[in-house]
């Protein structure tokens, strides 16, 4: 209690000591300058009206912002710089590359962008053919590895989607003409690529080897590419299963084949074919039906391929049997194909009829598309027993532009095909009258209406529809 | 939305009120007569630019004007890194006594002063505004953005250090 009352005594004397400083003043002069500043001060700046009040409010915000933004400017500026950089080197980055994930994700923002149908469209279909563009690079380049196949299957396959989905926005708007356009567009680049492709696959056993691969990754078969090569491996990928062992099988014993020839540095195309082809004829011994060769006729092209390599190699061989028996096969699968044209137009028309304009259009466009990707095809035909028949076909696709006259041709030609088919199974067994037969074939075409599978003339199309 | 002249007349009350106390902290604080005129007159123009938008309020005047002064003068400090007590000295210092002329009150203003500045500044603040300026903790805390805890702390051991300068011990005995 003693101490607490010392303490309190202590701390008054303190407190009375120190109240001395409150002597520490401004004295009159300077009240008198500090109070003169500060009225005229205020008169200078009155209290603030509602409208100045809004306009000061707006100033300190964005003088806050400027701050901010004056503040992380340098790092702003260096975070752009390694960004934009970034995308610039990632423009030209491939797949299975280090920077085409960056590529890909640019695309992807720029993308989201895309608020017009069409420019979304436009955009899709350029990406499409951005990817092949990629896979020609990478085929040129020979650098195929595992990564970028799948990374490129990956995105090739996202594109075709992306492109479907906005053609089909563009169709929903009513834009029938455009999504036509684009599409038509697309498809005409997807079929040089494809020709570019089938053409390397000839000379490159890598290429081979892509084609089988992707085909492998991509398990879906896009329309784009259902008549194209790329297309074929999807189909035969995503069809076959168990009710079409011999497709798999071939594309199974092709890409074994084709492996070993890769690992014998001496190796060159012709062998890799051969060695493959030597496996998918020991299979076909195992004596597939017709049908079972014909419902592989949806993965027609790269089928062909097949068949065309397996043809020379048997008449390298002088395996004049085999040869023959390929042969047929292969006529097989171009009917198929034409075929197969030939009913969707029929359909096409069907949904013209019945008013089904986009309907109409569609299927027209699938009917082109069959008979755009056999050409390129029936071009590389060489093989001496198919020679009659690809010209034939040749003599009539060529200088046709129209869908009309396509199609039309279509009917004659699978009446031709026919004849000459069997012309030259009659001629493959007396092989010294192999001259003749060109004149034989176009002889026949006004003999043999009463066989042809296909029968009736096609009709006219709508006038509209012009390519 | 206060009017015009109410928001006029409660800046003249402040400044009244407060001139003399925010001139004091500033001149403890940063040793410089002029310099600590110039920054009390800044303080009520802050003050002033504050409560001229109207839609305003300060519930604590007084601790409004200790926290914007205390910021000019961390402001002042990074200019100027270091004052001089010596320069005070030198300088000299206009101590306005209010009547009270005799030599030995202005012996005794002048210990306290020293006294004053012998001590930390984290010290000196807080024994300022509770012993010369009369301030409760917890307006001490408010004012220099502390807690009442730390204030306390601070006032304790800046008494102790002032009852051995100013030898109150011995008075007291």
């Amino acid at each position: 209690m003693k101490h607490n009352k010392a303490n309190k005594k202590r701390e008054n004397v303190l407190t009375e000591k120190l109240k001395l400083l409150r002597g520490v003043s401004m004295n009159e002069k300077e009240k008198d300058r500090m109070s003169s500043f500060l009225s005229h001060y205020v008169e200078l700046h009155p209290v603030l009206g509602e409208q100045e009040r809004v306009i000061k409010a707006r100033k300190e915000t964005y003088s806050a912002l400027s701050a901010t933004f004056h503040r992380f400017m340098p790092a702003f500026a260096v975070f752009v710089f390694f960004i934009w950089g970034g995308v610039a080197l990632a423009g030209t980055a491939l797949p299975g590359g280090p920077l085409y994930g960056v590529k890909t994700a640019s695309e992807n923002i720029r993308e989201s962008f895309s608020f017009n149908a069409e420019w979304k469209a436009r955009f899709e279909a350029r990406r499409v053919n951005r990817r092949l563009n990629e896979a020609h690079q990478l085929l040129e380049r020979g650098d195929v590895s595992e990564k970028s196949i799948e990374e490129l299957a990956r995105e090739l396959q996202t594109s075709l989607e992306d492109l479907d989905a906005s053609l089909e926005t563009l169709r929903a708007d009513g834009e029938h003409l455009l999504a036509f356009e684009i599409e038509k567009a697309s498809r005409s680049s997807i079929n040089v690529y494809n020709d570019v492709f089938v053409n390397m696959s000839e000379t490159s056993e890598h290429v081979g080897r892509f084609l089988t691969q992707i085909a492998r990754k991509f398990s879906l078969a896009s329309n784009h590419f259902a008549s194209g090569t790329l297309g074929s491996s999807l189909a035969l990928e995503s069809e076959g299963g168990e009710d079409d062992q011999m497709s798999t099988m071939s594309l199974l014993t092709e890409e074994e084949g084709v492996d070993r020839a890769l690992t014998e540095e001496s190796s060159d195309t012709l062998r890799t074919l051969q060695s493959s082809e030597v496996q998918m004829m020991t299979v076909d011994t195992n004596e597939k039906s017709e049908s079972e060769t014909l419902d592989a006729g949806s993965a027609l092209d790269l089928e062909t391929l097949r068949l065309y390599a397996s043809v020379r190699i048997s008449e390298t061989k002088g395996e004049v049997e085999n040869a023959r028996r390929l042969d047929e096969r292969l006529r097989a699968a171009f009917l198929l194909r034409l075929e197969e044209a030939r009913l969707l137009y029929e359909d096409a028309v069907s949904a013209e009829e019945s008013q089904d304009e986009s309907g109409a259009r569609s299927l027209f466009l699938e009917s082109l598309g069959i008979v755009e990707n056999v050409r390129p095809l029936l071009r590389m035909g060489t093989s001496r027993p198919s020679e009659l028949f690809i010209s034939s076909i040749l003599k009539r696709l060529e200088n046709k532009e129209s869908i009309e006259d396509s199609s039309i041709l279509l009917d004659e030609e699978v009446r031709g095909v026919r004849k000459s088919s069997e012309e030259e199974l009659d001629a493959s067994r007396e092989p010294s009258k192999g001259e003749n037969r060109n004149a034989d074939a176009e002889d026949s075409e006004q003999d043999v209406e009463d066989e042809v599978i296909l029968e009736g003339v096609l009709p006219e199309l709508p006038s509209e529809i012009e390519l | 939305m206060k009017r015009a002249e109410d928001i006029e007349k409660s800046f003249n009350e402040a400044y009244e009120a407060y001139s003399d106390a925010i001139f004091r902290f500033c001149f403890f604080k940063i040793s410089d007569k002029e310099k600590a005129f110039d920054l009390a007159q800044e303080t009520f123009v802050r003050l002033w630019n504050y409560l001229r938008t109207g839609d305003k309020e300060v519930d604590n005047v007084r601790a409004f004007l200790y926290k914007i002064a205390r910021n000019l003068i961390i402001d002042e400090y990074r200019k100027k890194s270091t004052f001089s007590l010596d320069a005070l000295r030198e300088g000299g210092f206009d101590v306005r006594m209010d009547g009270h002329k005799d030599i030995e009150f202005e012996v005794d203003a002048r210990e306290a002063i020293d006294a004053m500045y012998t001590l930390d500044e984290l010290y000196r603040e807080v024994a300022l505004l509770r012993f010369v300026e009369g301030l409760p903790p917890k307006d001490i805390a408010e004012s220099l953005s502390l807690t009442e805890n730390v204030v306390s702390v601070r006032l304790n051991r800046a008494v102790k250090k002032l009852r051995i300068i100013l030898k109150v011990e011995d008075e007291t005995q």
